[in-house]
């Protein structure tokens, strides 16, 4: 039974959860408590913090991560072609399909990405 | 296990474990007010639903529903949050109008979709069944994409490529004017 | 599958490799201007010259399969593609391919409507009619989609790309406005849908292709509470697509804040597409052996006429032109509901494709014939109202009815042009309108007099419909002659068309005329594309 498999990764990530809030309320439980301004402040690496952290983003983060949405979309048709492809060994009139197949499809979403460079919107202006 | 009478399995433990989050958080994203918490929320049921495919001998499927829908998804729902300039000031909040109105028609709606299936004739067959087969989806996925649905698979790349140009160029920032 | 079969989706293989090259023309040399090859071949007219070969193509497919069935060569085994243990996902018959043309050339309008409403200038322009291409593409091949798969891929294809084709004018807020409704609306909707989908694909034991559902789809099953559930959430999103009554709520906001050319494209090419598919799964799945016990079609007869009348007493008080017209093409809509609604009822058995359901069809029945006839006189009439509303917007800066107030004296060819159209538009002969209509209403009431007598009332009430639009169509013509408030001041400068959309009006207003004269090989050809030679 394959759900075996997983309960192996539920324990493990049952162990990280509770690791980590074992964690938390263990410091919270030991560690002395008296607030000053400064340890208050958000910690930057000592730099003095300037501003909410909640800011307006600009908007070519969200080109990159279309961008990168498409091509995740590309890598999950990817992986099980690639998976089975050599399965398909005994068969050659298939295997040319399937390769011709994923070469269409690969070249289509070049394009795109051939168009997003052209256009210029991978540039960080 | 034996509870209460009852035997219990694994199984059907960790499926309503995962079942209670993924409703539980579900309902977070709906009734939370801050709109980037229930943003988290719905990364957090995405992945439970991701571990309900595991639980259904699904593996590639729940790989897919994470890569996608907890990575990609709710990365850019959560980014155009951000986006929005309205992420600044205090009242970021959702808005539910009626919030009993909604209930009610909610509710109405779970009413008629659980009657429909308690109600209905379910045909059993070898194929609806799915692959029974362990560790057997990622071949059988990418069977399906190169015999029978060579259709959808090609017209799949075509889709991206134009929601790509259409995203894009709907986001594009036309400072400079270049056409 | 053969290889050769490719040739019957060939104008939407070319129209998509056309669609990648004028992507990239628009890229190729942006840096260097008055240089490049977009010098030269720029995409709003590299795009119009693709877009009318493809046209052409795919009038050849049609008139070949035409002639095909003549000559008695014709089986649906033959133009079926991509098919799965006898199921084809993609069924190329002359109904599909007489709809692709339909698209196509109402892409091509839609181009040159474009061209003069956004100019030269236009920023992105080579995206933009790609997308439009892209959306054509979408649109013909959702004609000819016989799998549930397919259907939701085009359907969503289509979609997709209207929503950023109404969003396009990234100025205007209205149409951002109209972009994100239809995209919210479209959302739910297509989730609604493929819910239904999933639904039906279960309940079948897991086939996606229409006619192996339609085998497994009836009796009990038909009638359980899944079957209705799964029926009627599929019409949910086609209903979306269509804009059928309780699904309309995006139309009015998207039509009147889309630019108008693609306001035009979305009247006309996204129904064809929504239209097709509608015909298909309405005829094939959910075929009712006895209408009178199928939940779903008396719930389509009802939304049928609550459409037709909705959308017309609404235009009623508009006083944007382009608003009023999308009421009006709400209520189009109803009209060739009515022939799809009569092809349903025509099914006495349950069949298992489309061309059996025409087979059991009456042989000399005018719905399904008449939609086809309807859709493209509505291609016809409506592309040419939007073509006068583009270039009068564009040289008056209004879309207001009151701003085409004397618009006969100082434009008196666009102004009589849209005379026409409105009046082909509310059905008054002799006009391509009026065609369309007495085929539809015509064949609702032979096969209600033979035992469908709701068929009849529905007919009654797009009659009474179409007397009740003539008044809003007619009210434009009397303020383009006698003014608004009888006054008649006319627009300070004289309004004329460019050569090119001089052309395209004239070449509509003249189909629009001629279709009536040519009615017997018209209604010849439509019924043949409907029924003859279906083996």
């Amino acid at each position: 039974m394959l759900a075996k498999d997983f309960l192996t990764i539920g324990i493990f990530a049952l162990f990280g959860i509770a690791f980590i809030v074992i964690t938390l309320i263990a410091s919270w439980a030991v560690r002395p408590h008296r607030p000053s301004d400064a340890k208050l402040s958000t910690y930057e690496c000592g730099e003095i913090p300037i501003g909410p952290a909640w800011t307006q983003f600009r908007v070519g983060y969200y080109i990159y991560a279309i961008i990168f949405l498409i091509f995740d979309v590309e890598a999950i048709f990817l992986y099980p072609w690639a998976a089975q492809l050599l399965g398909f060994k005994n068969n050659h009139a298939m295997m040319v399909m399937g390769f011709v197949d994923m070469v269409i499809f690969v070249a289509v979403l070049s394009v795109g990405l051939a168009w997003a460079w052209k256009k210029g919107v991978l540039e960080w202006k | 296990m034996q509870i209460l009478g009852f035997y219990i399995t694994g199984y059907q433990v960790a499926f309503v474990i995962l079942a209670g989050i993924t409703l539980a958080s579900a309902a977070m994203v709906v009734l939370l007010p801050n709109i980037l918490r229930a943003a988290m929320f719905l990364g957090l049921s995405l992945f439970c639903t991701a571990g309900l495919y595991a639980l259904m001998n699904a593996p590639f499927m729940a790989a897919v529903q994470v890569m996608i829908y907890v990575g990609a998804i709710t990365t850019m729902i959560i980014l155009a949050i951000f986006l929005s300039n309205r992420v600044m000031r205090i009242g970021f909040a959702q808005a539910i109008y009626n919030p009993l109105l909604a209930a009610g028609a909610a509710g109405l709606m779970f009413l008629f979709l659980f009657l429909t299936v308690v109600n209905s004739v379910w045909v059993k067959s070898a194929v609806a069944a799915g692959p029974a087969r362990v560790g057997q989806d990622v071949p059988a996925v990418a069977q399906a994409l190169l015999q029978p649905y060579v259709f959808p698979f090609e017209l799949a790349s075509v889709i991206l490529l134009a929601v790509l140009v259409g995203a894009v160029v709907i986001a594009k920032e036309d400072v400079d004017g270049d056409s | 599958m053969q290889i050769g079969n490719l040739i019957f989706i060939l104008p939407a293989l070319c129209m998509s490799v056309a669609a990648i090259i004028v992507l990239l023309l628009g890229v190729v040399a942006s840096k260097r201007p008055h240089k490049g090859l977009d010098y030269f071949f720029p995409a709003q007219y590299a795009a119009p010259v693709f877009t009318a070969i493809v046209t052409g193509i795919a009038g050849w497919l049609a008139w070949t399969e035409l002639a095909a069935i003549k000559a008695g060569a014709f089986t649906e085994q033959a133009v079926g593609l991509f098919v799965v243990n006898g199921h084809a996902q993609l069924t190329v018959d002359p109904f599909a391919a007489i709809l692709s043309f339909i698209a196509f050339a109402g892409t091509l309008v839609v181009m040159f409507l474009s061209q003069d409403h956004f100019g030269e200038d236009m920023l992105h322009k080579a995206e933009y009619y790609s997308l439009l291409m892209f959306a054509s593409v979408a649109a013909s091949l959702a004609a000819a989609a016989s799998d549930l798969i397919a259907i939701y891929l085009c359907i969503e294809f289509l979609s997709l790309t209207s929503y950023i084709l109404a969003a396009f004018s990234k100025t205007d807020r209205r149409s951002a406005e109209a972009g994100l409704k239809y995209f919210l609306y479209g959302a739910a909707c297509s989730a609604v849908m493929l819910y239904g989908m999933s639904i039906l694909f279960g309940i079948t034991g897991g086939n996606t292709a229409l006619s192996a559902i339609a085998i497994g789809f009836k009796g009990e099953l038909a009638n359980s509470a899944a079957g209705w559930v799964a029926i009627m959430f599929v019409l949910v999103g086609l209903g979306f697509k269509l804009a059928l009554v309780p699904f309309h709520f995006w139309a009015p906001d998207t039509y009147e804040g889309a630019p108008t050319p693609v306001t035009a494209f979305l009247s006309v090419v996204s129904k064809a597409a929504g239209l097709a598919v509608i015909v298909r799964f309405l005829t094939v799945v959910a075929n009712p052996a006895s209408p009178a016990s199928s939940m779903w079609y008396w719930m389509l007869i009802v939304l049928t006429a609550v459409t037709m009348f909705y959308g017309n007493m609404v235009a009623i008080w508009q006083t944007n032109i382009k608003r009023m017209l999308a009421y009006s093409s709400i209520a189009q809509v109803g009209y060739l509901m009515i022939g799809v609604l009569t092809a349903m009822s025509s099914q006495v058995v349950p069949v298992d494709s489309f061309s059996a359901a025409l087979r059991n069809n009456n042989k000399g029945a005018w719905d399904l014939p008449g939609v086809l006839i309807y859709m493209f006189a509505y291609l016809l009439m409506n592309l040419g109202a939007f073509a006068v509303v583009v270039v009068v917007g564009k040289r008056l800066k209004s879309e207001a009815i009151d701003s085409y107030s004397g618009l006969m004296k100082c434009a008196p060819f666009l102004a009589s042009a849209l005379a026409v159209f409105l009046i082909s538009l509310a059905g008054i002969p002799p006009t391509a309108g009026f065609l369309g209509k007495l085929f539809i209403f015509g064949g609702a009431i032979m096969t209600g007099m033979d035992r469908h007598p709701e068929l009849i009332v529905l007919a009654a009430l797009g009659i009474i419909n179409s007397v009740i639009s003539a008044y809003y169509y007619l009210n434009v013509v009397r303020v383009m002659y006698f003014g608004f408030s009888g006054e008649g001041e006319a627009p300070a400068e004289p309004v004329r068309g460019t050569f090119a959309m001089n052309t395209v009006i004239a070449v509509m207003l003249f189909l629009t005329l001629a279709m009536i004269i040519f009615a017997r090989p018209v209604s010849d050809m439509a019924s043949s594309a409907v029924y003859s030679g279906l083996k």
